[in-house]
């Protein structure tokens, strides 16, 4: 069963299948896309339609149905053709490379051409000029590292860009020439500046007076200067750039999954913070608040590395946009969340006391068959102030301390897994946890729960 | 960097192509309808049928465009089925551009027969 729909094209009524009518549509949009700048459009469109009305009814004479399908449509476009394929027909100019001063825009689009979902990996290696297959390799790549999380993105790419539908808007797409390839370019120009004035300078009777010497050596430093910044630039923008979105990567698996995650990203691995929003959020009482917190410590984290990112952008890419709408407003949002993050801190602290340990030790050994050691665990966390309260139920990371006889405490980041079991009654909690390490055999370990 | 190379030549002898069939289109259209006034769709099939053009979306810009330089007129013709038909047909100006146009080519393929000869003699 399909959906029909019921068009006027040239005052001939015609009934069409959605799919159908959705392939026409976008064709004729196109179409006046393209024609749009054409003083005659208007009338060469209804030309247009009044032939596409013809093939249709010549198809409808010919297979007896009296409803146009997706075929037909395709059929149609196909003798017709689309704008790219009629541009020599009319205006010269656009065959012809448009002047050097005359830049064309280089934006983002999405690829209605080559698409798997919404086009954006192919719309995305048309701006960068790379191959669409690596691409999409790596988003899968991103897709396994970050445990789908990309999907997220992939679905705000798609809100935000645009879909590439007239023939400049895909000429924009792909940008007049390379990304990479126009950094280059300006590099190398920058050096035959130098080394053209160095030339100059060279040829230069180096008697002449003293004062054309000089200027002449400061022309060459000021391009040499001017080469080494716009390098160190493009440099930094790129660190921008990766800074930006790695961070942006980490933050969002620390939010959702926890740190452990960030291991598998670059510098921030090694000696990146420790990012773990669902652990800061446990030190709240009340789950509202815990809720307002991880939010506000999303944008406190997220503004920046957004303004990193968009930085970097505007650095490689030469790319132009003052939107002091858009910076302004993430700049209040950036306050306002310091300052829900202050207030909450400033608030939660009444309910903690100070200087409060809760300790028990264990001590066991394993035995000799196995190599790991496992033990249904008790861990007494003493006595607690009432200003805990339902709040514990949210704990779900302890730091374990594991003292081996013969060596320094090793410090574990323990993870309670819903095999965990939390009970309190009246001022006293106790997990019921289940850990399991691997140590040496006939070796014995002492385990202290901070 | 080969095939990119290859992309811009091909790309090049494109552009030379169209270059080449956009004027002489002008011409064939003027030397079609100077037969008789006809609809679009026939001297589209004519144009197909000589290789002068692949698509129909081609046409239409450039029948508006020589319509509004006085070249052409439509007539409006009822139709068997549908709506009526625009019919193309020459203007007084439009014989006259094509009679000078004919002229024109002539010169050109002399010119072009020239000098193929010419290399021939070498």
């Amino acid at each position: 069963m399909e959906k029909a729909l019921t068009i006027n094209i040239n005052g001939s009524i015609f009934h069409i299948n959605e799919d159908a009518y959705i392939k026409l549509k976008t064709y004729l949009e196109k179409l006046s896309g393209h024609f749009g700048s054409n003083p005659d459009g208007k009338e060469i469109m209804q030309d247009i339609e009044a032939r596409i009305s013809e093939l249709f009814h010549s198809n409808i004479q010919d297979e007896g149905k009296d409803i146009v399908t997706g075929a037909w449509v395709e059929d149609m476009i196909s003798i017709m053709g689309k704008p790219e394929d009629f541009e020599e027909g009319e205006n010269e100019d656009k065959n012809h490379e448009s002047s050097p001063d005359k830049k064309i825009k280089h934006k983002m689009y999405r690829n209605p051409e080559d698409r798997v979902l919404g086009g954006i990996c192919s719309g995305t290696g048309a701006y960068f000029n790379i191959s669409t297959l690596a691409v999409r390799l790596l988003v899968f790549l991103l897709f396994v590292l970050t445990g789908g999380f990309i999907v997220i993105l992939y679905f705000f790419f798609w809100i935000v860009m645009p879909k590439a539908e007239t023939t400049a808007q895909r000429i924009e797409m792909r940008g007049k020439e390379p990304t990479v390839s126009n950094i280059e370019h300006s590099i190398r120009e920058e050096v035959k500046d130098i080394k053209d004035n160095y030339k100059n300078f060279q040829k230069s009777d180096l008697y002449k007076n003293g004062e054309e010497k000089l200027s002449h050596f400061g022309t060459v430093f000021s391009s040499f200067f001017k080469a080494i910044i716009k390098i160190i630039v493009v440099l930094a923008g790129l660190f921008f750039l990766f800074i930006g979105i790695s961070g942006i990567l980490v933050l969002l698996v620390a939010l959702i999954f926890g740190a452990q995650l960030i291991t598998f990203l670059p510098f921030w691995g090694v000696s990146g913070p420790d990012l773990n929003l669902p652990e800061i959020t446990n030190f709240l009482t009340n789950s509202g608040v815990a809720v307002a917190m991880g939010i506000a410590l999303f944008f406190f984290l997220t503004i920046p590395l957004i303004g990193i990112i968009f930085a970097g952008t505007k650095i490689v890419f030469n790319y132009r946009s003052n939107n002091q709408l858009i910076i302004l407003s993430g700049l209040a949002l950036w306050v306002i969340a310091i300052i829900i993050i202050i207030s909450i801190g400033f608030s939660q602290t009444g309910n903690f006391i100070k200087g409060k340990t809760a300790t028990n030790t264990i001590t066991t050994s394993a035995n000799n068959s196995s190599s790991s050691f496992s033990s249904s665990s008790i861990i007494n966390y003493g006595n607690l102030s009432s200003g805990y309260n339902d709040s514990l139920n949210n704990i779900k990371y302890s730091t374990l301390y594991i003292h081996l006889p013969s060596g320094p405490i090793s410090k574990y980041k323990m993870k309670y897994s819903n095999k965990t079991r939390i009970k309190y009654n009246d001022r006293q909690m106790t997990w019921i946890a289940k850990p399991k390490f691997d140590i040496e055999k006939n070796s014995s370990i002492k385990i202290i729960y901070l | 960097m080969e095939p990119n190379y290859n992309m811009a030549r091909n790309m090049k002898i494109e552009n030379t192509k169209a270059q080449m069939r956009k004027g002489i289109l002008e011409y064939c259209i003027l030397l079609i309808l100077n037969r008789r006034s006809l609809y679009v769709s026939d001297i589209i099939k004519e144009l197909k049928e000589s290789e002068m053009i692949v698509v129909e979306g081609t046409l239409y810009p450039l029948l508006t465009r020589l319509k509004n330089g006085g070249l052409l007129k439509y007539v409006w013709q009822e139709s068997s089925q549908g709506p009526p038909r625009k019919y193309y047909e020459l203007t007084a100006e439009g014989k006259k551009f094509l009679t000078e146009l004919g002229l024109s080519w002539k010169k050109l393929v002399d010119a072009v027969k020239t000098i193929k000869n010419n290399d021939l003699n070498f």
